[in-house]
């Protein structure tokens, strides 16, 4: 109940926000024409009901919402939802890998920082943190593709999977895993360096508690108490994290769906943005959000299974 | 203006010192067979595109992402020469009454769509009369005109006007005016068909795919009307948003082609020292783009001509050309670009750098400098572009130097094109605008007083009216004679020059980058938006 609340106060506010941006899809369509008669842009702001007071337009899409109709794109005369469903495989591929990578390697390299707290290998760690936070998607998107594409030749340069080759199935998931290396790569190593760094703290942190000390003076193995008594705790933090960083890894998305040519919502997103699209526009944040809904529940559970002093009810 | 990727050795170069090797080791035939290659047949062709298009017809939308697609596969009833003039496509010929009121079209006999359905006089009169005259953008200026459509027999039809369009003929090519089935639209909602993203036409390639944000699949016409032709076995049009990707997709050798511009001027360099890459920039000139400053006749200051002569005296567009564009452009001096069949410059007055001429006339027009203070302020807007952005910080730095400040107003496109066209918003906006092949379909909207149209893009937004003006504009619109009708364009060059409702700046030019195994990648005057039926891959 509260989701859904929380939805359509993002809708609404979505609604205002969007409509504040000057010029609309009509202005956009006649832009790309190179020229229009008023009869024609007038015709299809009628038609496509832009011609309509704003509280109006706002009553007939909230209704719409409600009875889990998305409209049709005003660009494409697609149905929104259909436009979505194409392209959400794609985004979440991307998420998934992204996600798994960054927590995956930000944990192990702040274990491994922190057991190895203020020796070389816990430098090198840092430093490489620190640089993997301070370098723009962007920028490093770009470079992988110059690097890896075009001077090397191990990947391609973008999209999702290689055209005119008939490939069997396991052939078709290797060409998608070939494709998706460098925009996941791109994507996570920022996140991969926020891990990296909370981990360490957060490991640090709980080893000088009481209950560690505890358990190393009843003579429990290093390895033992690191796995069992420290990192388990540790791990909350970036659970945490994680779950409040879900919303900005899509932001990321859009750059790196951009640079990789990803055929995934986040481009959608954009193109809609510049196409002033809003009924394509606003279905895709409304599926953001509800990913966004979702995830958190995931990570919800997630505590649960970590910290057995939190249960589900 | 083509040039070779790897900058001394030309193509031609390269084949007479192969032809020469060939002699000097006495191989038979090796010289011969590369200066006059055989087409190679088969190839899948890749092309990247900047833009998603938002459907595949561009009959009633001819919108580039559009078009650049849909040339493929469907077709006008004319083509056009190196000249600019029609030949036949899908019309083998045609009659124009000596009152320039009756245009008769004989069809070519035997073409069939793609879904094998018979191409016939009826699919071009539904065209005509449901698609290009009720829902085409540039209706009202092509068809307004329009008194009937008669089809005496199945491959014959009439355009019947009630007033001459002299230049109707320029505008009835495969990217401006598309024939399509009327078996597949007729009784149907047209602009919401399915047929708008699955289209069946008669082009040399048919459509098989479209993968949203991905890419455009098109496969080999094996019933083309031109035998022998299309030379490629499939089309496949990417779609890539991000410049550095697309420089990077073309350098790697995933893409042979990418056009209006695929990477950015400053990149162009870099690519270029590649030996199999090269540009052009043929192919857009019956387009006719120009990069112009469109001025706000209404502001207190801009409305003296003098004040606009002044900007126009204070830049130096050589300057702007070589390090902004990196030469790819002309400098213009005037509303028409010089590929035009009815570009002058006789008694044009140019614009040169002259600061003392522009301070001279800043000061006549009554805005004298007051000491370090400027005369006065204006803002630009911008089309979005990096090449605009800078020519935007080059005119702030310019205008100061005649004591004239300038605020830059950035925005996206829409925001722009409601600033502009619809809001009047703004001082100076720079912008380029497409021309096209006739000056009474491209250029008269732009400084026609009637055209002052709020909400209507690249309408004539400056408020400039000149009732003189408006009468040339409207005589040689319907006037039939060729030499009238160039003294006329020619009245109306050096009015505009003269009085400079918009400051006409460069003749841009579009880049085309291939890579060179891809033989033909434009022909025509309209090749971007060529149908690639000559095209091939060498091996």
């Amino acid at each position: 109940m509260q989701s859904v609340l929380t939805m359509l106060v993002i809708i609404s506010l979505l609604f205002v926000l969007l409509h504040s941006a000057p010029g609309d899809v009509v202005d956009v369509l006649a832009g790309e024409a190179g020229a229009a008669t008023p009869e024609y842009l007038a015709q299809l702001r009628q038609q496509l009901g832009l011609d309509q007071p704003l509280i109006v337009q706002f009553y007939k899409y909230a209704l719409n919402i409600l009875s889990f109709d998305l409209g049709v794109s005003l660009r494409t005369n697609q149905p929104v939802f259909q436009l979505i469903l194409e392209r959400l495989p794609p985004t979440l591929l991307l998420l998934g890998i992204s996600i798994t990578t960054a927590v995956g390697a930000g944990i192990l390299l702040g274990v491994t920082a922190a057991r190895n707290v203020n020796r070389p290998i816990d430098n090198v760690i840092s430093l490489a943190a620190l640089l993997f936070y301070a370098t723009p998607i962007f920028w490093i998107a770009l470079m992988m593709i110059v690097l890896f594409s075009v001077q090397l030749g191990w990947f391609p340069t973008g999209g999702m999977i290689t055209l005119g080759a008939r490939l069997s199935t396991w052939e078709r998931i290797l060409d998608v895993a070939r494709h998706a290396v460098m925009p996941s790569a791109a994507l996570s190593l920022f996140y991969v360096a926020i891990y990296t760094r909370l981990m360490r703290a957060s490991m640090l942190e709980v080893q000088n508690s009481d209950y560690v000390r505890t358990a190393q003076a009843k003579g429990l193995s290093d390895g033992s108490v690191a796995w069992r008594h420290v990192f388990r705790n540790a791990l909350l933090p970036i659970v945490t994290m994680v779950g409040l960083q879900v919303g900005s890894i899509i932001g990321g998305a859009v750059l790196i769906e951009t640079v990789f040519a990803w055929p995934g919502l986040g481009r959608l997103a954009s193109e809609a943005i510049f196409q002033r699209d809003f009924n394509l526009l606003m279905g895709v944040l409304v599926m953001s959000c509800v990913l966004v809904l979702v995830m958190n529940i995931v990570v919800d559970i997630v505590y649960a299974l970590v910290d057995p002093r939190i249960t589900l009810s | 203006m083509t040039r070779s990727g790897t900058g001394s050795i030309t193509r031609r170069a390269l084949l007479g010192s192969a032809a020469a090797v060939a002699l000097a080791t006495g191989l038979p035939g090796a010289g011969a067979a590369l200066a006059q290659e055989t087409p190679r047949r088969g190839g899948i062709l890749n092309v990247v595109q900047n833009w998603e298009p938002a459907m595949l017809t561009a009959a009633f939308n001819p919108s580039t992402p559009i078009v650049l697609v849909s040339s493929k596969i469907m077709e006008g009833l004319v083509a056009y020469d190196a000249k600019q003039q029609p030949i036949p496509a899908l019309a083998t010929s045609w009659t124009v009454s000596p009152d320039g009121l009756t245009y008769t079209f004989k069809l070519r006999e035997g073409v069939k769509w793609h879904d094998g359905k018979p191409f016939s006089a009826a699919d071009v009169a539904f065209s005509i009369s449901e698609v290009w005259s009720k829902l085409h953008p540039r209706s009202g200026v092509t068809w307004s005109n329009l008194a009937g459509v008669e089809t005496p027999d199945a491959m014959t039809v009439v355009v019947k006007l009630s007033k001459p369009v002299p230049f109707l003929l320029s505008m009835l090519g495969n990217w401006d005016a598309q024939v399509i089935p009327k078996h597949l639209y007729e009784n149907t909602d047209i602009r919401t068909n399915p047929a708008n993203n699955a289209p069946v036409g008669t082009g040399p390639f048919v459509f098989k795919e479209w993968q949203r944000g991905q890419y455009v699949r098109l496969e080999r016409n094996p019933n083309y009307w031109q035998e022998g032709l299309p030379y490629l076995d499939q089309v496949i049009v990417k779609v890539m948003p991000e410049g550095g990707s697309r420089a990077a997709a073309v350098e790697a050798g995933e893409a042979h082609l990418g056009q209006f511009n695929p990477v950015a001027p400053s990149d162009l360099k870099r690519l270029l020292a590649k030996p199999e890459l090269a540009v052009t920039t043929e192919g857009y000139q019956m387009f006719a783009p120009m990069a112009l400053i469109e001025v706000n006749t209404r502001n207190e200051y801009l409305k003296d001509k003098r004040v606009r002569q002044a900007i126009m005296h204070a830049l130096d567009r050589k300057f702007i050309l070589d390090n902004i564009l990196y030469g790819y452009g002309k400098i213009a001096t005037g509303p028409l670009t010089s590929d035009s069949p009815f570009y002058t410059t006789d008694g044009v007055p140019l614009y040169d750098q002259d600061l003392k001429k522009a301070n001279a006339l800043l000061d006549e027009a009554g805005f004298p400098r007051k000491g370090s203070a400027p005369r006065f302020k204006l803002t630009t807007e911008l089309a979005p572009s990096p090449e605009f952005s800078r020519m935007a910080e080059y005119l702030k730095q310019s205008l100061a130097r005649i004591g004239i400040e300038v605020e830059i107003r950035s925005s996206d496109n829409p925001t722009f094109l409601r600033r502009v066209y619809t809001d009047y918003d703004f001082n100076l906006a720079i912008n380029f605008i497409f021309m096209f092949a006739d000056p009474s379909a491209g250029v008269q909207r732009l400084y026609y007083a009637p055209n002052i149209r709020k909400g209507v893009a690249f309408a004539n937004a400056s408020g400039y009216s000149n009732p003189e003006l408006d009468k040339v504009w409207e005589r040689a619109r319907e006037e039939n004679d060729l030499a009238k009708r160039k003294a006329l364009f020619a009245q109306a060059q050096r009015t505009i020059a003269e009085d400079l409702p918009i400051m006409n700046l460069f003749e841009f030019s579009f880049t085309t980058v291939y890579n060179k195994k891809l033989r033909n990648p434009t022909v025509g005057p309209d090749g971007a938006y060529g149908n690639l039926a000559t095209a091939w891959l060498a091996e």
